[in-house]
């Protein structure tokens, strides 16, 4: 268990951490490169001579052919730590330049290859992930507050209240998630900056979910108003409100978190869907959804596979959330 | 203190009160139960009556009323001069304050995530009473009066014994200063020894705060050994009603004598001796 | 007999419910069709005022919704801006083909999941166990796009079947046995998506359910009188167990159906998920509102069907006509 959450809380970290572990700007286009494949790291030199230092090649096109490189044995650059780059800020606020590793010019390290632009894949995954991950968390906050604020009001005070929310919940719950998503996204304008449309994202994937821990928490609020120390308090005069933060609300916690298990990774998806087929965030800002947008062009499926290195990365979050919720025995791990 | 003289008006009085439970689906019958069915009866000022009968007899729903948790359909109950069933909700919810009730189940009843001296506090916070240091002082005096000893203040409930959390019940129960304090089923559950120590607590109690007490309980004996008064129920009615000598040497209601029945012979003896 | 008809009722709520909503939501909605049109300088505002009139899209809300709902009554749904067309016989053209992928997916991902989460069951700890306990956990983690990118990923490398499409373009194939080959093995694809994207969830419920219903304290009687292994499990566990996988199958439509919208899309199949895709981006309202609708319908209807295999295979149900046993939340949470 500790290891998992050591191994989530890397990735997350990493991606937090975008900034330094990037070597390059993630809107740095390098026109003579679109579509390189991954650096290759040397550690025996054109001599064959093993070094400790690791290094790249420079990689030139092959002359008449679009998208072919070749490696230039002669000219070898060797990696960098700690080297200075182009400026970023640690938060948005502390600003520095210093990344973790680079080359000089003009070598390239490009550890995931570039895209169509000759953009850096990998400083623009971990600056994407900052996008997926955090749309994931944000939207599951939204979801988890809404669910728990009508949850409660259905629980606690019963009577139509409680049949009209429920009532309202089935529909999100009946319906495919994704039809839901789109409907909710179609009535929102549709060319935002990308700021905006990440909010937008936010709101509506948030929205979109509430239903299902909403009926979780009137659960544990039935159950939880009829425990005695409740009704002492509303004979001590508490008024409902105040039964409701300090006596039951407390009871709720655990389902929140475990709902949180359960719903960041779907709404990871649900950004990375989205962005893929257009609905959210967008050029040129990165998000693992439209890097992967790219794919559905077949000359690009067939011949960039790193343009997959995106995806694929997804395996390890979820598994990592799957996991997690294997070891907190959330009950029932139903895909929305 | 001693304790004051029976006044002619008493400090609470329950007249004709009703209430039914229905469970109405519009596609099934109707599901009836009549909880309370014209009860009467009435508490004087620094006396106990004990409210004995079966479990589904009411007695419970009754004490739910009087508290403010349930809403009687008809009927009156007079506290202090005033018809609680006739007030508005904020003056309901003065009066209210005035009339505590202690559970059955001291887990229950008190929160798990609270300490004692949080658990005591509660009732002033929520009506905003005095200041932190009064507050706290007022929460050690409660501990005292109850005899829990100050230094728990900060334990949890549950690191108490069944008995210990009973006398933090009912120290919280009666923070608030109130004139009539429910009991309901208060001493079941807890070791003979221990109810025995309850009592007493709960006998100087009344002394020293001129409270009177609703005393529920199913176990007539008990009953006894603790009322002034005691009222007989069944089936939602309040059958009869008597001091303790009476019901155990001439019961009249035949649901009065089973109860009776019930008792072992030698305790009944001593009970009524000694109540 | 009151318990389906209380169904069917809540089902025509449910679709009223949804039909409304995308109806409030495409209404707030900055903009329509025709803004794209205002763009073009050669058109004159007139124009663009005169089409929104003749599409009646100049009128209140209440009014549009009213009129919408008496023509689906009658079958028709409103009008496509962008393709020209009702939008009635263009979703059931595509619909046509959305149920043929999630048809198969359905069948086929329950003629794996059932006998696998059966005999998992059975053999607490055998192998099968193990092999499902691996596959549910890698594919759980493999969410829907990867897997229709990945599959169209190999397909594409290694000329495995189809990569998209429905039909093959090159030589339209003679014959309905060719056409019904070319169109299955286009399908393969798809429909391999669909499976092992629903598999996980499938399995473990399966299992599940059959492992508490040999828990039970009639299972083992039985055992304790001595009747076979089979016959237990066959008629004794499985019919009970059948509640819950019934409640399964229910939940389960939704996620396919939200699988089957992206795989047509990544996958170039004419189903109604590129159909809906579109018409969100053109903002052709009454197409997405149809495309909404008709998903909710086909849930709709599939929950129906599962409501009366629970009641023709339940006779609880039929009993107290409560469905007091049907939804278990442990585990379907």
């Amino acid at each position: 268990m500790a290891i998992l959450l050591v191994c989530l809380g890397g990735l997350h970290l990493a991606v937090l951490t975008a900034g330094f572990l990037s070597p390059y700007d993630v809107a740095q286009q390098d026109r003579e490169l679109p579509f390189a494949p991954p650096t290759r790291i040397h550690f025996i030199d054109g001599q064959g001579i093993t070094r400790w230092r690791p290094f790249v090649c420079l990689l030139a096109e092959d002359p008449g052919q679009f998208g072919v490189y070749h490696e230039d044995i002669q000219k070898c650059f060797p990696i960098r730590f700690l080297v200075k780059g182009t400026s970023y800020r640690w938060g948005g606020v502390f600003e520095s330049s210093r990344h973790l590793f680079g080359v000089d010019p003009p070598a390239r390290l490009f550890l995931m290859g570039t895209d169509g632009f000759g953009r850096d894949l990998f400083s623009r995954f971990l600056y994407g992930g900052q996008i997926s991950l955090s749309a994931g968390l944000l939207a599951s906050l939204l979801s988890l507050a809404l669910g728990t604020l009508l949850g409660m009001a259905s629980g606690f005070y019963g009577g139509w209240l409680d049949a009209a929310i429920m009532r309202f919940g089935e529909l999100f719950i009946a319906l495919p998630w994704l039809y839901l998503l789109f409907a909710l996204r179609a009535f929102l304008p549709l060319n935002v900056s990308p700021a905006r449309a990440f909010l937008l994202l936010i709101a509506v994937i948030g929205t979109v979910g509430w239903a299902r821990p909403a009926r979780l928490i009137r659960g544990v609020v039935l159950s939880g108003k009829k425990q005695h120390y409740v009704l002492a308090a509303r004979i001590f005069g508490g008024s409902g409100v105040y039964v409701m933060r300090r006596h039951i609300l407390p009871q709720t916690y655990s389902i929140i978190v475990t709902q949180a298990v359960l719903l960041v990774p779907q709404y990871i998806l649900a950004e990375v869907t989205l962005s893929f087929l257009g609905l959210g965030v967008g050029e040129p800002v990165p998000s693992w959804g439209n890097m992967l947008a790219s794919l559905q062009q077949y000359h690009v499926m067939v011949s960039y596979w790193w343009m997959l290195l995106p995806g694929i990365a997804l395996v390890p979050v979820f598994l990592g959330y799957v996991l997690l919720a294997n070891v907190l025995r959330v009950p029932g791990h139903v895909r929305v | 203190m001693t304790p004051q003289a029976v006044t002619a008006e008493p400090l609470l009085q329950v007249r004709g009160l009703c209430k039914t439970y229905s469970d109405r689906r519009w596609w099934q019958a109707q599901f009836l139960l009549t909880a309370l069915d014209n009860v009467y009866l009435a508490i004087q000022t620094g006396r106990t009556l004990a409210l004995v009968g079966e479990s589904g007899s009411g007695k419970t729903t009754l004490a739910m009323c009087l508290v403010g948790l349930e809403q009687a359909d008809s009927g009156e109950i007079w506290f202090e001069g005033k018809n609680l069933l006739a007030q508005s909700g904020r003056n309901r919810a003065a009066v209210g304050r005035e009339i505590q009730l202690v559970f059955q189940d001291s887990t229950g009843a008190l929160s798990p995530r609270m300490s004692a001296a949080q658990i005591i506090e509660e009732p002033l916070l929520i009506h905003r009473q005095g200041k932190r240091k009064e507050r706290s002082e007022l929460v050690l005096e409660m501990m005292a009066k109850v005899g829990l000893s100050p230094k728990w203040k900060d334990r949890w409930a549950n690191q108490f014994s069944g008995g210990q959390r009973q006398r933090l019940a009912i120290a919280r129960a009666l923070v608030l200063n109130p004139k009539l304090l429910i009991l309901d089923e208060a001493l079941a559950g807890l070791d003979l020894s221990i109810q025995g120590q309850i009592v007493n607590l709960l006998l100087d109690l009344q002394e020293s705060e001129a409270l009177s007490y609703l005393f529920i309980s199913h176990n007539l004996e008990l009953a006894g050994q603790v009322a002034d008064e005691i009222a007989v129920m069944y089936q939602g009615q309040v059958v009869e009603r008597a001091s303790p000598t009476q019901i155990f040497m001439h019961p009249r209601h035949p649901h009065t004598q089973t109860l009776l029945a019930a008792v072992p012979p030698r305790l009944a003896y001593s009970a009524q001796s000694g109540g | 007999m009151r318990y389906l008809g209380l169904r069917f009722l809540q089902s025509i709520f449910v679709l009223l419910g949804v039909s409304l909503l995308s109806f409030i939501f495409l209404e707030l909605a900055p903009g329509d069709f025709f803004d794209e049109i205002r763009l073009n300088p050669q058109i004159s505002g007139a124009t663009v005022t005169n089409l929104r009139k003749q599409y009646g899209l100049d009128q209140p809300l209440p009014r549009r919704y009213v009129r919408w709902v008496n023509s689906a009554a009658r079958g028709q749904l409103g009008f496509s801006f962008a393709y020209n067309a009702p939008v009635a016989p263009l979703l059931w053209a595509r619909s046509r083909n959305t149920l043929l992928l999630t048809g198969s997916a359905t069948i086929l991902a329950w003629l794996i999941a059932l006998p696998l989460g059966i005999m998992s069951a059975a053999r607490r700890h055998g192998w099968i166990h193990h092999l499902c306990a691996l596959l549910t956990s890698t594919l759980l983690a493999t969410p829907d796009l990867l897997l229709a990118l990945g599959f169209l990923f190999l397909a594409v490398h290694f000329h495995w079947f189809h990569a998209g499409g429905m039909f093959s373009r090159e030589g339209a194939a003679e014959g309905t046995w060719a056409q019904s080959k070319d169109l299955a093995a286009h399908l393969v694809l798809p429909v391999a998506v669909l499976v092992l994207g629903s598999l996980p969830i499938l399995l473990r419920h399966t299992r599940a359910a059959m492992l508490e219903v040999l828990d039970s304290a009639y299972v083992r009687a039985a055992r304790g009188h001595g009747i076979s292994r089979w016959r237990i499990l066959f008629r004794h566990a499985l019919p009970a167990a059948i509640n819950p996988l019934v409640s399964l199958f229910g939940f389960s439509l939704g996620s396919l159906l939200s699988a089957s919208l992206l795989t047509e899309v990544v996958m170039s199949w004419p189903g109604l998920g590129p159909l809906l895709l579109e018409a969100v981006l053109a903002r052709d309202i009454y197409v997405v509102i149809g495309a909404v609708v008709f998903s909710t319908l086909f849930l709709v209807l599939g929950t129906l069907v599962a409501d009366v295999l629970l009641f023709a295979a339940d006779p609880r149900i039929r009993g107290t006509g409560i469905r007091t046993t049907a939804i278990r939340t442990k585990g379907l949470a």
